[in-house]
């Protein structure tokens, strides 16, 4: 007595005894690893086991139903062992190979490819072989090169690349390839039309399987349709990705190019654009010039190396090139990491030149009697600027302060407008402090550099004190975050009036309405014990909030409303288990607010 | 590369060849594809028929419908594509030119070994 198993081969049911099955699927199992790589492999196994399901068959009556171990190794010998299709699937891929190569290069001539000519050559064949590529005489491409060289020096980096990326035509296949079929209209049309004549067929082939599969039967059917349809899809994505791979690279190259241009034109100020002469402005910032060159190594490596492989890599997409090219990659990362070590060092080196801050003070008490003090500030005139915007924003706003750039000649750099600020005095009279601070490495230094800041007392007559705008230090003492700061003194009960003049003066002014400093212009401040108050408020948008959250509670007041929410267990709450919601209209008005929300909000 | 390699590979191309010949008597089915060709003792085992069938029919050589059978599941009928009988005329013209040039080469080798060295050192005029 045999165990059997119940097996399906091809929508056909056999009684299989047990050793007999596990000897034919372990048959199956081989012969499909052996077509592992073969496309069709589902196929050519579908038809395999239909076979097998017909041998089977015939062996099979009703008075022998059971297939025995017998009836398998007949199987075997007429469909061939495993070896019989290892011989076979080795020579179908080979096959496969030669088909793809056939496909890539369609035609009797050879598809063109961009090789550097070796034979027609003034420094690497860059220009000859594009020309080869294009068609076209190799005068004009290495005049318009010169002509760029001669205009910002671009020329040359991209000769340079292409050199790099190009590779060069060295056996005389690749020559042949260099001068192959022509790259015109005629030919992209040609292998636009390849390509839709592909894409139809597939379709065609797709629709077909459709169509069978759509008749009700076996199963094998389904899956070869199914797979079809996987083929097409995937054929089409490929030739999408391959459109859109080119279209990156050429976009990738814009990009790297223009960077590129960008950062040698910034670096070595050879352009009129923006903002040129960066080099004499680093020269205030760092301490001499071998730390500065140092400093412009480090930033074209940093960040001229990424650009550079931008390019080199949108090229090589663009033009198909896949030999890895292990020097180029070597090169550049250690380059960049060259860059990288450099930059640290010559970034702590000028962080410790900002490590201690030194100030100096100088206090002026004014005579005047009258009860208001007013403040003007001369305008630096637009003109007085240099035009570089960026300049202005570079210090503008790390500082919280009213910094700016103003010019630099060979001996002075000028930068304008102190910080002007208004607290309240210790005694019954006006003073005006003039703080100048700098950083330095230490102490001592700092303190020198601050001495060193050139910034005049302002013009006192009477009751009217008026500031300059613009200070100014020697070029040799760097630029360290020199400042100036101003404190007005103002006596409790005394006023000071802020003339229109003094608005980039002013940076954050305190005052009790938290009035802002354009707001504060063209008014008399009075000094109370609560800081300053409008002595003239018309005008004065004053309904300013008041918001208040802690722990505990949330208190909103405006002008005329008061909300008031506080914590269920609050020591203040008057119910000590329930949270408190009041609501006060100061002026007895009728006032609504979500309060159902409110409470919900409150409970959850 | 051995010399088993060697022998499939000129088995294979060989192969093709037969089964288009076998075709454009008209339609077959595997089995029967390979009863003609174990006549023609070309063919041992028919488990290598089928890649090489789904691999003519992916080049577009051959095509193939369905047919109930009696004994067992559908079979797949094959047929020559237009563009297989169009290969199969250049295959049989190849094979001619192939079997004579083969004749004429392997014979000379035999007869007249002597005459190699004269005919060598004709490609110099």
């Amino acid at each position: 007595m045999n165990k059997t198993v119940t097996i399906n081969i091809s929508g056909v049911i056999f009684h299989i005894e047990e050793d007999a099955f596990d000897k034919l699927s372990k048959y199956l199992g081989t012969i499909k690893s052996y077509f592992k790589d073969s496309d069709g492999r589902d196929e050519i196994m579908g038809d395999i086991e239909a076979r097998i399901a017909e041998l089977l068959k015939e062996k099979v009556s009703d008075h022998k139903q059971v297939v025995l171990m017998t009836d398998v190794d007949h199987v075997i010998s007429v469909m061939g062992k495993p070896e019989d299709y290892a011989s076979e699937t080795e020579t179908a891929q080979e096959k496969k190979e030669t088909k793809e190569e056939e496909n890539a290069e369609p035609g009797s001539k050879k598809r063109r490819r961009v090789f550097r000519d070796p034979d027609d050559k003034v420094l690497g064949g860059v220009c000859s072989g594009i020309s080869n590529y294009f068609d076209i005489d190799p005068l004009w491409l290495r005049l318009s090169l010169i002509i760029f060289t001669l205009l910002g020096g671009a020329g040359i980096i991209i000769y340079i690349i292409l050199w790099i990326v190009i590779p060069k035509a060295k056996t005389t296949a690749e020559k042949l390839e260099m001068k192959g079929e022509k790259v015109n209209v005629n030919s992209i049309k040609k292998s636009v039309e390849e390509e839709m004549e592909h894409f139809k067929k597939k379709g065609k082939d797709f629709e077909q399987e459709a169509k069978n599969v759509a008749s009700p039967e076996n199963r094998q059917k389904i899956r070869s349709g199914t797979d079809k349809f996987l083929d097409f899809l995937a054929s089409v994505g490929t030739s999408f990705i391959k459109v859109f791979a080119k279209i990156f690279a050429v976009v990738i190259i814009i990009v790297g190019v223009s960077l590129s241009i960008a950062l040698l034109t910034s670096v070595f100020g050879v352009s009129n654009f923006g903002w040129s002469n960066a080099n004499e402005w680093m020269s205030v910032f760092f301490e001499d010039n071998s730390q500065f060159d140092l400093a412009i190594i480090a930033l074209l490596l940093i960040v001229g190396i990424p650009f550079m492989m931008l390019v080199y890599g949108g090229f090589r997409m663009l033009l198909g090139i896949q030999v890895k090219n292990r020097m180029i990659q070597v090169i550049s990362s250690s380059l960049w990491f060259i860059g990288l070590i450099l930059g640290l060092y010559i970034t702590v080196d000028v962080v410790t030149e900002f490590t201690e801050e030194g100030s100096t003070r100088e206090v002026i008490t004014l005579s005047t009697k009258s009860d208001t003090l007013y403040l003007r500030g001369t305008e630096v005139p637009e003109e007085v600027f240099e035009d570089t915007r960026l300049r202005r924003h570079i210090h503008r706003s790390s500082n919280n302060s009213n910094w700016q750039f103003v010019n630099m000649d060979e001996k002075t750099l000028r930068f304008g407008y102190p910080d002007i600020s208004l607290e309240r005095s210790q005694n019954d009279s006006f003073h005006v402090e003039i703080i100048r601070y700098s950083y330095g490495t230490d102490k001592k230094t700092a303190l020198n550099l601050a001495r060193s800041i050139r910034y005049p007392q302002p013009v006192i007559t009477d009751s009217i004190v008026e500031f300059t705008g613009v200070a100014e230090f020697d070029v040799t003492q760097k630029w360290r975050g020199q400042d100036v700061k101003i404190i007005i003194r103002v006596p409790k009960g005394r006023s000071v009036f802020l003339s229109k003049s003094l608005k980039p003066y002013l940076y954050d002014v305190d005052n009790v309405h938290d009035v802002y400093d354009g707001d504060m212009l063209n008014r008399a401040w009075i000094m109370t014990d609560e800081g300053l108050n409008c002595g003239t408020c018309e005008g004065l948008d004053l309904n300013s909030k008041e918001v208040h959250i802690d722990q505990d509670e949330i208190h909103i007041r405006d002008e005329d409303k008061e909300i008031h929410i506080e914590k269920k267990d609050s020591p203040s709450a008057p119910s000590g288990n329930k949270p408190s919601v009041e609501m006060n209209d100061l002026n007895d008005q009728e006032f609504s607010l979500g309060l159902p929300l409110l409470r919900s909000l409150i409970k959850g | 590369m051995n010399i088993e390699n060697t022998k499939a590979q000129m088995r294979k191309g060989v192969l093709e060849f037969c089964i288009l010949s076998i075709l454009s008597d008209g339609d077959a089915y595997p089995t029967e594809i390979i009863e003609r060709m174990k006549v023609a003792k070309l063919v041992v085992v028919e488990g290598t028929l089928y890649p090489l069938l789904t691999r003519l029919k992916n080049l577009g050589l051959l095509s193939y419908r369905w047919e109930e059978s009696t004994s067992g599941p559908p079979r797949k009928y094959y047929r020559l594509t237009e563009l297989g009988i169009q290969f199969l005329k250049e295959l049989e013209q190849t094979w001619d030119e192939l079997v004579t040039s083969v004749n004429q080469a392997t014979e000379k080798k035999k007869t007249n070994g002597a005459m190699s060295a004269g005919a060598a050192s004709e490609p110099d005029n």
